[in-house]
């Protein structure tokens, strides 16, 4: 098992650094005006890092993500037990969240942009609109499609409601909670960040937007880089989180 | 006593009014919002000016030549990916997080390699549909039934025959699946390009409205699209239900 979990890390470094390589060979075809190599993006990452405007605009991106994710997360959860409990609920609710799923929401902004103004709640409501959906439908899935035999035990062994929550139902649909809120945590991120780009004085998205006005290519690399390194930790964390929650439950 | 089908058109049509109801009496300023009459008759307006009809074009273009390229490319990645199981391993945590990344933010580095146009506009669509076509496509091939592969072994089928003739076939639910969730995405993608900075598409034109003060236009042109997406997910949903592709 450790070898095997050894063997699958050195497989993920080999896949970065192939990743990079082919990144510094596009780079020295393309010329670093035009693309940035991995070392430049990388010394502009640690400068960037070492001005206190970044740090402030990381703190603000944290600060409306983690509002957003903590909301998108709790309410998604609530209303997919809610519309997977109750058919008649579900089947009103569900149709319009599906169509909003399949929305380019980013054409929302100027609504949003002239209800909320720029600021935290622009982004965060963003972040929202991204985020919430996929839980709620995912959930409602995941409760619909629970086993009868779970039931059908619960009751042969006369458990109280508290207990066949506690005992069969959290951990029977829990797979899918971590799955939804994997999807929740990418989604959410994406929706705060473009709620940056059009809606924010502030953030790592406005810098983004700003650095796209300024065709500053290795602000831009290095703001990518960033963000693919924490949502790839951050999804690695919650597939790691899910697994366990699998083989518990097997 | 109503069907769902019939209860959902109430509840639209009872917001639709009081929507109309609360612009009328002036509760919301005419500048953050108008009258849903207005939206529709704008639309409409809009809707026969040859510079809208040329924008909506753009983006259909757009969005269908990303979904095409995006298909051919995601099932020839799956494919290998399939191949190669440690290979596949080892790129989850890229693909997991792969929607996390605003990928048009590398807009105007497109622009700089593939030349101002609709070529930096298809790329970011496809960029953002080919996964749902990869993750289709793996999700397909790791349920082929054991005994179709019993067959291929039987027949002796070399890999490109295995491919074309079993595999892909008997995966071609889960593939189109990942197709119509691909349409969404550069759907997406191709209108967040366009707000940014392309020079043409209907997102551009609701950018541009909005930055020139245009309300009504700008919402006109926005229940265009919202129709014209809705319709496409719609018609894509039925699709998927008809051919049984499962939910990815």
């Amino acid at each position: 098992m450790i070898w095997k979990n050894a063997r699958r890390r050195l497989d993920v470094a080999l896949i970065c650094l192939a990743l990079a390589l082919a990144w510094q060979i596009a780079s020295w075809k393309l010329g670093t005006d035009v693309l940035p190599g991995p070392w430049h993006t990388l010394r502009q990452l640690a400068a960037l890092i070492g001005q206190p405007r970044f740090r402030s605009d990381i703190a603000a991106t944290a600060n409306a993500y983690g509002i957003s994710l903590i909301i998108a997360m709790a309410g998604g959860l609530t209303l997919g037990l809610i519309c997977g409990g109750w058919k008649a609920v579900g089947d009103e609710i569900e149709p319009p969240i599906l169509a909003l799923i399949a929305t380019p929401k980013v054409m929302l902004y100027p609504i949003i942009l002239l209800f909320f103004g720029l600021g935290d709640a622009a982004k965060i409501f963003f972040g929202l609109l991204h985020g919430l959906p996929p839980v709620v439908i995912i959930m409602a899935n995941a409760l619909r499609t629970l086993r009868p035999v779970y039931r059908k035990v619960s009751q042969t062994m006369r458990l109280s409601r508290r207990a066949y929550a506690r005992h069969v139902l959290i951990p029977a649909v829990m797979p899918e909670a971590v799955a939804s809120f994997r999807i929740c945590f990418a989604l959410t991120l994406l929706g705060v960040l473009i709620g940056e780009m059009f809606a924010s004085t502030r953030g790592l998205g406005h810098l983004l937007f700003a650095s796209i006005g300024t065709n500053d290519q290795l602000t831009i690399m290095a703001i990518t880089l960033l963000l693919f390194v924490f949502a790839g930790l951050g999804s690695s964390l919650l597939l790691g989180v899910r697994q366990s929650f699998k083989n518990s439950s097997a | 006593m109503f069907s769902p089908h019939a209860r959902r058109l109430v509840a639209l049509a009872v917001l639709v009014v009081a929507l109309e109801a609360v612009c009328r009496a002036h509760l919301v300023r005419p500048t953050d919002l108008v009258p849903p009459t207005i939206m529709l008759r704008s639309m409409a307006a809009a809707l026969t000016e040859p510079v809208t009809l040329y924008n909506v074009w753009q983006t259909l273009s757009s969005v269908a030549a990303s979904v095409v390229i995006a298909a051919v490319a995601g099932v020839a990645a799956g494919i290998v990916l399939h191949a190669l199981p440690r290979l596949r391993q080892a790129c989850e945590p890229f693909i997991a997080s792969y929607y996390a990344l605003p990928l048009f933010a590398l807009y105007p580095l497109l622009v700089v390699i593939l030349g101002v146009g609709t070529a930096p506009i298809v790329f970011t669509g496809t960029l953002y549909a080919a996964m749902s076509v990869l993750i289709g496509t793996l999700s397909g091939l790791d349920h082929v039934p054991p005994v179709f592969r019993k067959a291929a072994k039987v027949h002796r089928l070399g890999p490109g025959r295995r491919l074309a003739s079993i595999y892909i076939p008997s995966c071609s639910r889960e593939i189109l699946g990942g197709i119509t969730l691909g349409v969404s995405y550069a759907f997406v993608a191709v209108i967040a390009s366009e707000f940014l900075l392309a020079p043409a598409g209907i997102g551009h034109d609701i950018a541009d409205s909005y930055m020139s003060f245009k309300i009504e236009r700008m919402y006109g042109l926005m229940l265009a699209l919202l129709m014209l997406v809705l319709l496409v997910n719609t018609m894509l949903r039925h699709l998927r239900v008809r051919i049984g592709a499962p939910a990815i």
